[in-house]
């Protein structure tokens, strides 16, 4: 389970996420929605250690606040970063190798693989070589090699065709029912709200609603704010 | 003529094996910590001090006193890296004050041997005895250095092929934000990455030392030659490093054979000089990490 309480999130003197409290249960996706700016990357990178932060981060009741980023990747965290950032000049297991944290490395490649058939026909490519598309997979793929507790996904969906977005979405379907807590950060609401349970609306660093993912998508504010209806 | 000209080709190597080695050492710390480490001359510069040490004062064996460099020498980078690398570069323009901090610290220890040990050559003995190949004669040490060169280039390449650790540096140099999304202990592949450096130019500098003998300022002349090889061979590349370094040490040797001596070196700025105006990012610019 992930807990945040009293989050703030600074960048020098300018305060991008205040005072954000957020709990996403064993087996949950949740989805932060909000406007380019808003502060839903930002979140992302303080649970991980990668942004100045204050408050709590709480990982199965273990505070993760003050450890540097690769022992929170330790404690079960992992992020598909905005942008991928795939290590491009590395081969597609390489990349694998590089998010393996401990465990019988070829089942878990494999089990990877399966998840994503399109890597086992690239597995020797230079990542810098794919396909956005293809790139996306192996970054969520790379953060799923730790096997971690909380999977966040930072814009997954932007700038992929339909039919990726599409698998995007079944995948954390998938990863729901094996215990997973998703956390999914995306500027398209249709499809965050579609694929998670929870959301919570974020403008300016402050959280403005939060509910149901399926209440917030019939709500005619967030519809007019996020949905373009 | 074409004697003179082999002779000197083979000198050159040898000395360009060197300048290979203190800048692949140099690169590799700009490639991994983006910063530029100017006291790593003075670690090539000590390196062949303790060779000087130990064999002709401690009376050890050569390939002891090799081992002996590279365990002092290491021990002293990684002094520096905790006084003037660690604690400077979060700050606000840490990597240009890392550039600072380090002179600062070549200064030190370059001021330091030179008021101990005085500013005269010393020499080293190395592997004694020479090879002939008809009009050509090479030193064994001159071999020693260019066999040593090769292997301790091929052992790099297959650490940083082949293992995780060195796939590791190699992924904090491809992307260090990537590199603490996946939980690479960053830190850790930094001081990885500068001790390692720092072992690369001590074995160069004890290697160097029986060939061209040792003097307090050869790390002021290796670290702006090895610049040089840095900025021709590409910012941050490896392959760039070793293959301008040793052209450098051949055309170095060959222009000082037909030049008044001190031209070759001359010609190297004139080069760099070059290479910023028509190729500032270097010859290897864009190959892999």
């Amino acid at each position: 389970m992930l807990e945040l309480s009293g989050l703030s999130v600074t960048y020098g003197k300018v305060r991008a996420v205040e005072d954000i409290a957020l709990t996403a249960a064993r087996g949950e996706a949740v989805a932060l929605i909000g406007a380019n700016g808003a502060g839903k990357s930002s979140i992302l990178k303080a649970i991980l250690g990668l942004a100045t932060s204050s408050g709590s981060v709480r990982v199965d009741g273990t505070e993760l606040t003050g450890r540097p980023s690769h022992a929170r990747v330790m404690r079960g965290v992992a992020l598909s970063p905005e942008g991928r950032h795939v290590f491009p000049q590395m081969s597609v297991l390489e990349n694998l190798e590089m998010g393996f944290i401990g465990g019988d490395f070829p089942a878990l490649c494999e089990d990877m693989l399966e998840l994503f058939p399109r890597l086992r026909e690239r597995s020797s490519q230079l990542a810098g070589s794919m396909s956005g598309g293809e790139q996306q997979m192996l970054a969520i793929a790379r953060a799923l090699m730790s096997r971690p507790k909380v999977l966040m996904l930072d814009e997954p969906t932007l700038g992929l065709a339909p039919i990726i977005v599409d698998q995007i979405r079944a995948l954390i379907g998938l990863l729901k029912t094996k215990g997973m807590t998703v956390l999914l950060a995306e500027q398209n609401a249709e499809m965050a709200l579609a694929a998670t349970d929870r959301a919570y609306v974020l403008e300016t660093g402050h959280i403005t609603a939060t509910g149901p993912s399926a209440k917030l998508a019939a709500d005619p504010a967030i519809r007019r704010a996020y949905l373009g209806l | 003529m074409l004697e003179l000209l082999l002779q000197q080709a083979v000198n050159g190597l040898t000395q360009g094996m060197a300048y290979a080695l203190v800048a692949l050492g140099l690169t590799m710390i700009f490639g991994v910590l983006h910063i530029i480490n100017f006291s790593h001359g003075e670690l090539y510069m000590l390196g062949g001090l303790m060779a000087v040490v130990a064999t002709t004062m401690l009376g050890l064996p050569y390939g002891l006193a090799l081992v002996l460099a590279v365990v002092a020498v290491v021990a002293i980078a990684a002094l520096v890296d905790l006084v003037a690398v660690r604690p400077v570069l979060p700050t606000k323009d840490g990597p240009s004050t890392v550039l600072l901090s380090t002179f600062a610290v070549s200064l030190l220890l370059h001021q330091s041997v030179l008021s101990t040990w005085g500013p005269n050559p010393s020499r080293v003995e190395g592997l004694a005895g020479s090879l002939s190949l008809g009009p050509i004669v090479i030193t064994n040490h001159r071999l020693l250095v260019l066999v040593s060169g090769v292997v301790i280039l091929l052992a790099i390449e297959y650490v940083l092929r082949r293992t995780l650790v060195g796939r590791r540096i190699r992924a904090v140099a491809q992307s260090e934000f990537a590199a603490q999304v996946v939980g690479i202990d960053v830190a850790r592949i930094r001081t990885l990455t500068f001790l390692g450096a720092a072992a690369i130019a001590a074995i160069a500098g004890a290697l160097i030392a029986p060939v061209s003998l040792f003097t307090p300022s050869m790390g002021q002349h290796a670290i702006i030659t090895a610049f040089v090889v840095v900025v021709i061979g590409g910012m941050g590349n490896a392959t760039g490093a070793v293959v301008c370094g040793l052209l450098l040490g051949l055309l170095e040797a060959l222009a000082s054979a037909f030049m008044p001596q001190d031209m070759g070196t001359a010609v190297i700025y004139a080069l760099l000089l070059i290479f910023l105006l028509i190729r500032p990012q270097g010859l290897f610019a864009g190959r892999a990490r």
